[in-house]
Formats: structure tokens, C-alpha cells, sequence
């Protein structure tokens, strides 16, 4: 380790990794607050069952997302740029262009000292403008709500079918096979008479994996050794 | 059995309680930024970045937010609609996007046996999807605050296996989990055509904007609202 390296470690990473994981902790600990006011200000909270239920689908089909994206973004986007970018979110589509936008801009270069502190610079900024945005949408939201005609508001209803299968136009881009193929087999499984709705997500999950081995075998077999490590890219389809 | 059914769960959603609820936040999220910004202006001397260099990286950072910014519109007023104004400017400030919230409001209202947002979804259900969308939210905060720091060797220790099994396995994974909750969204023709229209718009918009990065910020958001307004006209037209 060189003088610089020594001096940036000691005057810049330490306290980093320390403020960001504070100010991480903190912000998570108060994503509790909106449940927490429901359930014993108002006395609102549906059973843990339910609840827990509910987050076992959620966690199922992120966990690989929860580890490996991070993995993927690290080497570009640098430790500061995992903080910042891991409390605010939406790093595809915001967090890295910033980042990369500021380091072509300034001649900084991912993985140097300099390339971090510009991208950081970038980024701590796009979470300023992004607040400032949704704030003025959400404004906007109340008064829009309250002046579109009847029609366009009962459309609403049907934001999850319209939003699911946009997403799903995304992945099929890359996976012209395993898309439908998922798709008819789930479609299958809602029709299956007898079988209990709460299973239909586990039985989903487990053919997912298993066609994932499957396919992996695939692609191993027709190239046994990767000509390089390739980075981590789960989602097609911006899900942080 | 629930209650503050057919959107009366709403006046409790949008309530100023709500505000004070996740405002804070919020607030450390911009708190966290500043310090980093700070922090990196402050070490940029150790690797000679210079005063022109932090004000190139701040431009950079604020006009590459500006296209998302707008998208934002589109997706705060059909998020807005479903859990209200101050959840859905939460949840679009930090980490998760629109199609992640929505899945895990999907998966609290599935849990309880209902549909997101529709007429049976009441206030217990509401409560269910904000302690969902809160608990998956956290699979990023704990990977962060474990691993994040120590995410150098944690690469290190990942690059001996062959990173392609998380990456096609992983994302079989989350596809299976987005197919099956489309699957479970087709019960009546109003529907599907949402659907239907979200997967051919988004696949004509990936088509027309493949080389103009900048402008697929929209898709997803152009693409919501054409599946949601098909659904509308098939239901209003098709069913009555």
C-alpha cells in the first residue's frame, strides 16, 4: 500500500464505511415507523401469519437480488457508491449513469480513489434531485388524481397486470425460452383444482430453480470455463 | 374479515399522520448524501481533484437524475392511487422501484386473499403490504450493513465459483416469481388485456429506443399507462 493509498484508507474510508453504515442503520430502523404507527397509534395490523406469508414470497424471489447485486455494482460503482446507492435505490437507471456521466466528464476512471470520490460526488446530488422530483410528483399526484376523468382513475385498478407483463417483456428479451415456458407452466398451476393457493408460489419457485439448474447445465456443457469472470446481472428489469 | 374496504382505507393512507411517518426517513437519506458529498470534497485534495472537478461531477449527477425525475409522474400517480400519497413517496425516494413495490403490495394483499387495491383490499390488507414492502426492503439493508464493508473479500471468495449459476439461476428465479404473479392476475379478460398491452408496448418501446438510451427511462411508465388504458376500454366496452 503506497503513501496515498495509506492516506485515503485512513482519512477518507474509515470514516466512510462508518457514517455509512449509521446513517444506513438509522434510515432502516425508521422504515418501521409507517407499520409501527398503524399498528399501535391506530391499532391496525393484519396477523404475523399473513404478514409473514406475504414477505416469505417476497424473500424467496429477491434473495439471490439482496447478495448478488451488490456484488455486481460493487467494482463500478465503489464502497461509497454502495452505501449511497443502497439506501436510495434505483442504481440501473439513476445511481450509475450519474456516476459514470461524472467520471467521462472529470477523465476519472472506476476503481481509482479519484473515479470514487467523483462518483460519489454524482450520486449524493442525484438523491437530492430524485427527492425534489418524487416530492413534486407526489404533489402533482393529488391534483392530477383529483382532475382526470373517471375512466383513466378506475384504469388504475389495473396497474399490476399492465406493470407485470411490461416487466416480463423485458426478461423475454434475453430469455425467449424460459419466459413462456415459466409462464404456461404458473398458468397451469392457478388452474390445478385442489391445490391450496398458498402453495402455488413455492411449487413456482422450485420448477424455477430447477429449470435454472437445468439450463445452467446447458451452458456449462457447451463452455465448461467462463473466458472471464463475468459480473453479476440478475435484473433485466430494474428492481432496486 | 376486513373493514375501510372499496378505498376508504385511503383517508387513513393519506392522513398527515402519515407524512410525520416517513418524513424522517427521508430526511437521513439526504443527511447520509450530504455527508458523503461533503466527505469526498473534503479527501479530493489526497488524489487532486479539484474544485472544477467536484462542480463537473455535481452538473453530471443532477442532469442524468433529471430523465428519471420525470418518469417519476407516471409511476408516483398509479403507485399513489393504490397506497396512498405519503407511502408511495417513501418507497419511490429510497431503495425499490415501482415494479418491486408493487410486488411486495401484491404479495401483502395475496397473503390476505385479496387483490391489490380492489374493492376488498381494506385497511388490514393495506397494513399487510406496507409490513411486506418493509421487511423486503430490509434484504438490502442487512446484506448492506454485513457484507458491504467487507464486500472486497466477499468478491473474492465468490469469483473461485462460476458466477453464471447465480446470474441464469437467480434469474429464473425472479422470473418464475414475476410469471407467477401475472399468472394469478388472470381471472377475467380486463386483465389480461392489461397485461397483454404492457408486455406488446413495452416490446415495441424496447424496439424503438434501442438506440436511444436516454429515452427507455419512459418505457416502463409509457407502457403502464397503455396496458392500464386497454384494460379500462376491455372492461368498460368488453364486459359491462
Amino acid at each position: 500500500m503506497n503513501d496515498i493509498d495509506k492516506r485515503f484508507h485512513d482519512e477518507y474510508t474509515v470514516k466512510m464505511i462508518r457514517n455509512g453504515r449509521l446513517t444506513t442503520l438509522l434510515a432502516a430502523l425508521l422504515t418501521f415507523v409507517p407499520a409501527l404507527y398503524l399498528w399501535f397509534g391506530l391499532g391496525y395490523k393484519a396477523d404475523w401469519e399473513y404478514i409473514l406469508s406475504g414477505w416469505g414470497i417476497m424473500v424467496s424471489s429477491y434473495f439471490f437480488i439482496y447478495i448478488f447485486e451488490p456484488l455486481g455494482f460493487y467494482p463500478s460503482m465503489g464502497l461509497s457508491g454502495i452505501y449511497v446507492g443502497y439506501l436510495a435505490g434505483n442504481i440501473p437507471s439513476v445511481r450509475l449513469p450519474a456516476m459514470l456521466a461524472a467520471r467521462a466528464a472529470t477523465g476519472a476512471e472506476a476503481g481509482t480513489h479519484r473515479g470514487e470520490l467523483v462518483g460519489v460526488i454524482a450520486i449524493g446530488v442525484s438523491v437530492f434531485v430524485n427527492v425534489a422530483f418524487v416530492t413534486l410528483a407526489a404533489i402533482a399526484g393529488n391534483v392530477i388524481l383529483s382532475v382526470l376523468p373517471q375512466f383513466v382513475i378506475d384504469a388504475f385498478n389495473y396497474v399490476l397486470p399492465a406493470i407485470l407483463g411490461a416487466v416480463l417483456a423485458q426478461y423475454f428479451k434475453k430469455n425467449k425460452v424460459f419466459v413462456p415456458l415459466i409462464f404456461v407452466i404458473c398458468l397451469g398451476i392457478c388452474r390445478v383444482p385442489f391445490l391450496p393457493s398458498i402453495s402455488r408460489f413455492p411449487l413456482a419457485i422450485i420448477i424455477s430453480i430447477l429449470l435454472g439448474v437445468v439450463s445452467f447445465m446447458r451452458v456449462k456443457a457447451k463452455d465448461p470455463i467462463p473466458a472471464e469472470p463475468t459480473p453479476v446481472d440478475i435484473d433485466e428489469a430494474d428492481l432496486e | 374479515m376486513d373493514f375501510m374496504t372499496n378505498k376508504e382505507y385511503l383517508t387513513v393512507a393519506n392522513s398527515w399522520p402519515m407524512w410525520l411517518c416517513v418524513i424522517p426517513v427521508v430526511i437521513i437519506e439526504m443527511v447520509q448524501a450530504a455527508i458523503f458529498i461533503r466527505d469526498a470534497m473534503n479527501a479530493g485534495h489526497l488524489v487532486g481533484l479539484s474544485k472544477q472537478d467536484c462542480k463537473e461531477a455535481m452538473r453530471a449527477g443532477a442532469i442524468c437524475t433529471i430523465g428519471p425525475g420525470i418518469s417519476m409522474f407516471t409511476v408516483m400517480v398509479a403507485f399513489m392511487s393504490m397506497v396512498g400519497g405519503p407511502f408511495a413517496w417513501l418507497r419511490l425516494s429510497i431503495i425499490g422501484t415501482i415494479t418491486t413495490e408493487t410486488l411486495g403490495a401484491t404479495a401483502g394483499a395475496t397473503a390476505m386473499g385479496v387483490d391489490l387495491a380492489g374493492p376488498d383490499y381494506g385497511i388490514l390488507a393495506f397494513t399487510c403490504s406496507v409490513w411486506v414492502i418493509t421487511l423486503n426492503t430490509w434484504g438490502f439493508f442487512i446484506v448492506n450493513l454485513l457484507f458491504a464493508h467487507k464486500m472486497e473479500s466477499v468478491k473474492v471468495i465468490m469469483e473461485k465459483h462460476d458466477m453464471r449459476m447465480f446470474n441464469i439461476i437467480g434469474g429464473c428465479l425472479m422470473i418464475g416469481c414475476i410469471a407467477m404473479f401475472l399468472a394469478q392476475q388472470c381471472t377475467n379478460v380486463a386483465k389480461i388485456s392489461g397485461a397483454i398491452g404492457g408486455f406488446l408496448s413495452m416490446t415495441l418501446l424496447m424496439f424503438l429506443t434501442r438506440k436511444h438510451p436516454r429515452l427507455s427511462e419512459y418505457n416502463l411508465g409509457i407502457a403502464l399507462i397503455v396496458g392500464i388504458l386497454i384494460a379500462q376500454t376491455v372492461f368498460v366496452y368488453v364486459m359491462k
